[in-house]
């Protein structure tokens, strides 16, 4: 079964931030494994290098949770696709992340004063 | 309009051929309303069916999900059972490019293969023990009397012996349909993982070699990695890794700089290699069962790099280190338990009470034997917990 969403949303919200890059990396295109390891590779200038196994794990997690899925495409490699309920997640974790950053940003402010 | 019911055994153990026969039935000009995969059976309607590719698919979780890159392929869900699901596509063969993955099927194939093999090992340990009873009886040169009571029970001796049989020749079925479905649905997955074996039998060349053991590395396979890259770094390159994985071949090579994994799986997960392998992961050896899998892994890198690892959050480490842990206490701990109940409550008090060399041979065996067995088992649980807590204290010094 499906599991309800806002306990999926309880479970991911705060993600990890390699749950967060493979979600994010998947919001705009669907992409295959080794894909998602360059992508978040390119868009963290070469800081975040996912290990394939950590990367595993997490995709088969959030399968299960149906957060994304699985098809194959021409050349038969798997690619996953982000689903409804991954972008709800992903867009609870931005706020957060947003939050995060402007309570930061405000505290910052008053130290420079 | 006409229904049609028809009745397929064991069509989930050659799923290609049954989709190729659902296009057919298609084909014919009938459409698919209904199946019950439990009772093997499918449902037709006399009506020109819109689809003409099929495919089924296995999903434990029983969502049946629709990629949106497969519904603008023309894919859609025709009927979901539980775990099972029919879907179809409106286009010819040949012209659908994207195909549902079959992992979920596959795991479960696995699963009842497991089933299988393990009623066949009750069924010789079983035997076996009969054997040992009923031979020595057999070969005893005394005259042998068997008395057969007359009773209307016999019936069920006979029908349960029919039964064994029966149900016997459906596992053996399964066993030899299931290794073949599992090389057809590798073959139709592999195109793009290309396999590539490291090197599968011990290399003869001229330059300089050694060959070394390491036993027991699965309880502290830290330790093996460890090993294996200082072997690379002091110009030992690893060659080949006999079956068993207990012997390991180097050869004489310049300062390499290598990061190794060792990886357990409780089940074999192919689709998992096939990830590591796409990420630049060499598999240099693999453990023959398709349970309890190791694997060890590697991957060469610079000194400007950062040392590549498989799995790179502590999280995964610890996971992965309680799985060896775990299953090696699930594993050894009864053996523990029942020999040191009977050595403590039963053998020992023997001891005590007649004196060692008054017990007779078996039992003297027996007062030697299972103290060592005890320690030998528990040596294996502690190093197993004495890995998990090194990985535990190396993540947390990060």
């Amino acid at each position: 079964m499906t599991a309800p969403a806002d306990k999926v949303i309880k479970k991911y919200v705060p993600m990890s931030e390699t749950a967060f890059y493979i979600l994010l990396s998947l919001f705009k295109q669907p992409q295959h494994g080794y894909g998602i390891v360059k992508y978040v590779e390119s868009i963290t200038s070469g800081r975040l290098k996912l290990g394939s196994g950590t990367i595993y794990g997490t995709i088969t997690k959030m399968l299960k949770d149906h957060l994304i899925v699985v098809y194959a495409n021409e050349e038969r490699k798997k690619t996953y696709e982000i689903t409804e309920l991954g972008k709800t997640v992903l867009q609870k974790e931005k706020t957060r992340l947003e939050e995060l950053y402007t309570n930061a940003m405000a505290h910052w402010g008053d130290i420079n004063e | 309009m006409s229904k049609k019911h028809i009745w397929k055994p064991f069509w989930s153990f050659h799923i290609q051929r049954t989709e190729q026969w659902l296009g057919e039935m298609a084909e014919k000009g009938f459409t698919l309303t209904h199946f019950q995969p439990k009772l093997s059976r499918f449902t037709f309607k006399d009506e020109s069916s819109l689809q003409e590719t099929f495919a089924v698919s296995f999903d434990r979780t029983r969502q049946h999900p629709l990629p949106k890159a497969l519904e603008e392929d023309s894919w859609q869900v025709l009927t979901a059972q539980r775990k099972w699901a029919v879907y179809g596509n409106s286009k010819p063969k040949e012209d659908v490019k994207t195909s549902i993955v079959r992992d979920g099927l596959e795991a479960r194939n696995g699963k009842i293969e497991t089933c299988w093999w393990i009623y066949f090992l009750f069924l010789i340990f079983t035997m076996t023990v009969q054997a040992g009873i009923l031979l020595p009886l057999y070969l005893s040169s005394g005259p042998i009397e068997v008395t057969r009571v007359e009773s209307p029970m016999w019936i069920f001796t006979y029908i349960v012996f029919a039964v064994q049989i029966a149900v016997t020749l459906i596992g053996i079925y399964s066993l030899l349909t299931l290794k073949k479905e599992a090389k057809r649905l590798s073959e139709e997955s592999s195109p793009s993982y290309t396999v590539q074996e490291a090197p599968d039998t011990p290399q003869a060349g001229s330059s300089e070699r050694q060959t070394k053991y390491k036993f027991g590395w699965i309880y502290a396979p830290d330790k093996l990695v460890k090993w294996l890259e200082e072997k690379e770094q002091s110009g030992w390159h690893l060659i080949h890794v006999y079956t068993g994985g207990f012997k390991f071949q180097f050869e004489r090579s310049d300062k390499q700089l290598y990061a190794y994994s060792a990886i357990f799986e409780g089940r074999a997960d192919k689709s998992a290699h096939a990830f590591h392998r796409e990420a630049g992961w060499e598999r240099v050896y693999v453990s023959g069962m398709n349970w309890q899998q190791w694997s060890i892994w590697r991957k060469g890198y610079t000194e400007e790099e950062e040392k590549p690892a498989i799995y790179d959050d502590p999280e995964s480490k610890k996971r992965a280190a309680m799985k060896v842990s775990r299953l090696y206490t699930l594993m050894f701990a009864p053996i523990v338990i029942i020999f040191s109940l009977n050595f403590f409550s039963f053998m020992l008090p023997a001891v005590l009470e007649q004196g060692y060399f008054s017990l007779s041979g078996i039992e003297r065996f027996n007062t030697t034997v299972y103290p060592i067995a005890i320690s030998m088992f528990l040596i294996l649980i502690l190093r197993a917990w004495a890995y998990y807590f090194r990985v535990r204290r190396s993540v947390k010094s990060v």
